[in-house]
C-alpha cells in the first residue's frame, strides 16, 4: 500500500531525475548534466521504514518548443487526476532571475491544471550547493520571485490566488543533502495581508507589498471575491480594502523616503522612486481631465506635464495606463483597472522603461538609470504587468485622493 | 537599391569599380564619359567597359556620391572586398596609394576609415554576463551591466572609441527571453538592418547551465534564419561563470559538452559542419579559469581569429597596445607565446598575401605616406607579436 505519491514537475535540467535518484538512494532514473534525457514519466517506489512512497519523475518542460511540451503534459495528465498525488514544483535555487521559460512553465501548468499543482506539494529548490554565500537572502529572494510570478500569472488568468507554498525544500542531490531554510522573514500571505488591512496596519501591509508587490488591492479584492458572499468576513474585508489608503504604503515600503523628502520645487528632476512618482502625480495639477460619471469612466490625462518632467515615453504611457479606470458600483473609492488591456495597448505602442521602475522601487538607494525599452508584447512580460499596475494603482489612488481632497467631486 | 547593395556591386568589380567612382567624383564626368576616362586611367583592355557599363549603378552612382561622399563609399567598398574577397592590407594600401585624383590626405583618411570600426553582436539570455564580458575585454565599462532585471528589450547599440577605433556593441536583449513569436519578425528586421556591419557575433551562455534552453535554441534558429549560416564563421561561443562551484571540478568536461550541445544544435539547423566555430570559457569574477589559465588573453586571441578580416585589423590596432607594457609591469592582456603565434598567423594573412618578408616593402613602399593611423597601429602590434 503506497502511503504517498510525489510527482516532480519542472523545466528540463532543473534536476528532477537526480532528485528522485537521491530520494531513492540509488540511480533509478537516467540523468544527464548537459542534455535533456527524461522522455516519459518514471515511477520509482521507495520504502522509508514502514512507509512506501511512489516518486514520479516527469520529462522536463521547455526542452524544445511547445509541441514537445504538449506531448509531455499529455503523459503527465493522468497522474494529476489522481488525488493522492502531491505535485512538487522543482526550480533551480541558483538562478538569479526567472526566465521567460519559467513564466511560460508556470503559466502552462496553471492554465492546464489550475491550483491543483499546489495541493499538498512543495517548492523544491535544487542545486543548493551552488549558493555559496548569502544563503538565506538568496533563497528568500528566489522564493519571492517565484511566488510573485505565480501571483501575477494567477491574477492575469483570473484565477484564485494561492496561499503560498505549504512547504519549501532546498536540496542538493549531488551533495545528497537537504538544507533547512529559515522561514522567510516578512513572509506575508494574502490572508495575513487581509488581516493586516482589516486592522489598518500600514506597516504590516507595506511589508507584504514589499514581499509580494503584486499583492495590490485588485488582487486582494479578487481573493475576497473568491471567498464568496457567504463568508462572514467578506463584507468586512472588502470594506477594509476600500477604506485602506494604499498610497500611504509607499512611505512604509520604501525606507528613507518620507513625504518630507519630496520637494515640489524639485519637479524638474526625474523621480527617484515610486514614492516620488506617486507624489509627483498627486501633487501636479491636472493637465487635462474628463470624468464621465454616467459611463463610469474616469479619465485623467497627465501626460503632458509628466512627459516634460521625465522626458521619457514610459511614464506617459504608464500614467495613461492607470488613468483609464472604471468606476465600479461598490463605492466612490473602488476602481477597477483593466490593466491587461491597457498595458497591452500602451506598452505595445511605446517605449517603456520598466527596468528603471523596477530598480527604483526595489532599491532604497535608487538611482534611476534611464534607457528606453520597447515591450513588444504583453505575453512577453507576463508576471511583470501586475507590478507596473501596482505602481499605477497606487499612483492612481494618490491622484484620486488628491481630487477628493481638493474638489470633493467624489465624496458621497 | 540600398547603399549596401550599391557598395556590394561596386566591390564586385574590384579595382575598376573604385577607379570609376573616383573618376566620376573628381572629374565631374558621368556616364559613358566617366567609363572612358576610367578605362584610360586603367589603361586596360576594353573588357572592363562592358563590366561597368551594364551595371545599373552608373545612373545612381552620382546620387550616392552626393549623399555619402567619396571617402565613405570607398571605405565601405574596401570593407566589403576585404571580407568577401580577402583583400590584404597590402593590396588595399597599395591600390589606394596609386589612385589618381585623390589627395594624399584623402588617401590617408580613406585607409583609416576602412579599418576604423568594429562591431560586436551579443546574443544570449539576459543576466548571463554578456555586457560584463565585453567590459572585461575592453577594459572599460561599455555596455550597461544588468543587475537583477533585464535591461532592455530591443536591439540596442552601445558605443565606445578605443585608440581611434569606433566600437559598436549590438546587444539583442529579449532575443533569448521571448515568450512567443508574435514580434520576432519585427525584431529580426531590426537585426538584419545592422548586421552588414557585424564583425564578431557572440553567443553567450552560462557554463553552469544544465541545458541549452529552448529560448536559446529559438534565438540561434532566428539568428541563423535572418543572418544566414555564414554568420557563424565570424562567431564565438562564450561560456560565462566558468568558476562556479558546480563546474569547477569538471571544467574541461563541462566546456566540451556544453560546446558540443550548442554545436550539434547549430549543425542541425544550418546543415553545415561549422568547423571554424569555437568556444571559450570566461568568468568575470575571476582572472583565471578552474584550470588556472587566464581567460582574457585567450578571449582577445579568439576575437582576432574569429572576427571578420577587416574587424581583426581594427581590433588588433585598438586593443593590441594593451598586450604590451614596459618591462616593470604585466600588460592587461598578457598573451602567452602560443597566443602570440596564433594572432600573428591570422594577421599576417590579412596584412600581405606576398608573405611576411615582403610586407614592409609592400606597404611602406614608394608612397610611404600611409604609415600611421589604424593601419600603423595594427602593423606595430603585428611586429610586436612577431618577436
Amino acid at each position: 500500500m503506497t502511503d504517498a505519491r510525489l510527482l516532480f514537475l519542472g523545466r528540463t535540467g532543473v534536476g528532477k531525475s537526480s532528485l528522485v535518484n537521491f530520494l531513492a538512494g540509488e540511480e533509478r532514473c537516467s540523468t544527464d548534466p548537459y542534455r535533456a534525457c527524461t522522455k516519459e514519466p518514471t515511477i520509482v517506489t521507495v520504502k522509508y521504514g514502514d512507509n512506501e512512497y511512489e516518486l514520479i519523475d516527469t520529462p522536463g518542460l521547455c526542452e524544445s518548443g511547445r509541441e514537445l511540451d504538449s506531448l509531455y503534459l499529455g503523459l503527465i495528465d493522468r497522474y494529476l487526476v489522481d488525488e493522492r498525488v502531491s505535485p512538487n514544483l522543482v526550480f533551480k535555487s541558483d538562478d538569479t532571475r526567472l526566465r521567460s521559460e519559467d513564466y511560460q512553465l508556470i503559466s502552462t501548468l496553471l492554465s492546464r491544471y489550475g491550483n491543483r499543482i499546489f495541493v499538498n506539494g512543495a517548492l523544491m529548490l535544487t542545486f543548493a550547493g551552488n549558493l555559496a554565500s548569502d544563503f538565506n537572502s538568496k533563497i528568500h529572494k528566489r522564493v519571492k520571485v517565484i511566488t510573485t510570478a505565480i501571483y501575477g500569472i494567477q491574477t492575469s488568468l483570473g484565477m484564485k490566488i494561492f496561499d503560498g507554498f505549504p512547504r519549501i525544500t532546498l536540496v542538493d542531490s549531488e551533495l545528497k543533502r537537504f538544507f533547512d531554510i529559515e522561514p522567510p522573514q516578512n513572509q506575508v500571505t494574502p490572508v495575513s495581508l487581509l488581516a493586516a488591512i482589516n486592522q489598518n496596519q500600514h506597516e504590516e501591509v507595506a511589508r507584504g507589498i514589499d514581499v509580494h508587490p503584486e499583492l495590490s488591492e485588485s488582487i486582494l479584492e479578487s481573493i475576497v471575491r473568491a471567498l464568496g458572499d457567504a463568508n462572514p468576513e467578506h463584507d468586512k474585508i472588502l470594506h477594509a480594502i476600500n477604506q485602506f489608503p494604499f498610497h500611504n504604503l509607499l512611505q512604509h515600503s520604501i525606507p528613507g523616503k518620507q513625504s518630507a523628502d519630496f520637494n515640489k520645487t524639485n519637479m524638474s528632476i526625474e523621480p527617484k522612486s515610486v514614492y516620488e512618482l506617486a507624489q509627483i502625480l498627486s501633487a501636479e495639477g491636472h493637465d487635462e481631465r474628463s470624468i464621465n460619471i454616467d459611463s463610469g469612466l474616469l479619465t485623467f490625462k497627465r501626460v503632458v506635464p509628466y512627459r516634460k518632467l521625465v522626458g521619457r515615453e514610459f511614464y506617459a504611457d504608464c500614467i495613461s495606463v492607470i488613468a483609464y479606470a472604471e468606476r465600479t458600483a461598490a463605492g466612490p473609492l473602488t476602481y477597477q483597472v483593466d490593466y491587461r488591456i491597457s498595458t497591452h495597448q500602451y506598452l505595445d505602442s511605446g517605449d517603456a522603461d520598466v527596468d528603471a521602475i523596477f530598480k527604483s522601487s526595489n532599491e532604497a538607494a535608487n538611482t534611476i538609470s534611464m534607457h528606453t525599452t520597447k515591450w513588444v508584447d504583453f505575453k512577453r512580460m507576463i508576471g511583470f504587468p501586475a507590478y507596473i499596475v501596482n505602481i499605477g494603482l497606487i499612483a492612481f489612488r494618490a491622484s484620486v485622493e488628491e481630487t477628493l481632497a481638493n474638489e470633493e467631486i467624489w465624496s458621497d | 537599391m540600398t547603399v549596401n547593395d550599391f557598395v556590394r556591386k561596386i566591390a564586385a568589380l574590384g579595382t575598376p569599380g573604385i577607379v570609376f567612382l573616383v573618376t566620376m567624383s573628381s572629374t565631374g564626368l558621368a556616364g559613358a564619359a566617366a567609363i572612358t576616362s576610367t578605362l584610360a586611367i586603367l589603361g586596360g583592355p576594353a573588357g572592363m567597359y562592358g563590366g561597368i557599363a551594364v551595371l545599373p549603378i552608373i545612373a545612381i552612382a552620382a546620387d550616392y556620391l552626393t549623399k555619402y561622399g567619396l571617402e565613405f563609399l570607398i571605405a565601405k567598398i574596401y570593407q566589403k572586398r576585404i571580407d568577401q574577397q580577402g583583400e590584404t592590407v597590402e593590396v588595399v594600401v597599395r591600390e589606394i596609394s596609386n589612385l589618381k585624383f585623390l589627395s594624399e590626405d584623402s588617401k590617408k583618411k580613406v585607409i583609416n576609415q576602412i579599418y576604423q570600426t568594429f562591431s560586436f553582436m551579443l546574443v544570449g539570455r539576459t543576466g548571463v554576463g554578456k555586457s560584463s564580458t565585453i567590459n572585461s575585454l575592453m577594459g572599460e565599462h561599455v555596455a550597461k551591466v544588468g543587475d537583477s532585471e533585464p535591461t532592455t528589450f530591443k536591439v540596442s547599440p552601445y558605443r565606445l572609441n578605443k585608440s581611434g577605433v569606433d566600437f559598436t556593441i549590438w546587444d539583442t536583449p529579449g532575443l533569448c527571453d521571448a515568450l512567443d513569436n508574435a514580434n520576432d519578425e519585427e525584431y529580426m528586421k531590426q537585426i538584419s538592418e545592422v548586421v552588414e556591419d557585424v564583425d564578431c557575433l557572440w553567443f553567450v551562455s552560462r557554463l553552469d547551465e544544465t541545458r541549452l534552453s529552448s529560448d536559446e535554441q529559438y534565438a540561434l534558429l532566428l539568428i541563423t534564419n535572418t543572418l544566414g549560416a555564414e554568420i557563424w564563421e565570424r562567431a564565438l561561443i562564450v561560456f560565462t561563470h566558468a568558476c562556479n562551484w558546480s563546474v569547477e571540478q569538471r571544467f574541461e568536461e563541462a566546456l566540451r559538452e556544453r560546446t558540443s550541445v550548442v554545436l550539434e544544435y547549430l549543425q542541425r539547423i544550418t546543415k553545415k559542419s561549422l568547423d571554424s566555430l569555437s568556444s571559450i570559457a570566461v568568468d568575470n569574477a575571476f582572472d583565471r579559469l578552474p584550470n588556472n589559465e587566464p581567460w582574457l588573453p585567450e578571449l582577445f586571441t579568439r576575437v582576432i581569429e574569429q572576427a571578420s578580416n577587416k574587424g581583426s585589423i581594427a581590433f588588433a590596432a585598438s586593443l593590441g597596445q594593451e598586450t604590451r607594457s614596459d618591462q616593470s609591469s604585466t600588460p592587461r592582456i598578457d598573451l602567452n607565446q602560443q597566443q602570440q603565434k596564433r594572432v600573428e598567423l591570422k594577421l599576417t594573412g590579412l596584412l600581405a598575401a606576398t608573405g611576411a618578408g615582403a610586407l614592409a616593402g609592400g606597404i611602406f613602399g614608394p608612397g610611404g605616406a600611409v604609415v600611421g593611423g589604424i593601419v600603423g597601429a595594427a602593423l606595430a602590434f603585428w611586429k610586436g607579436v612577431r618577436r
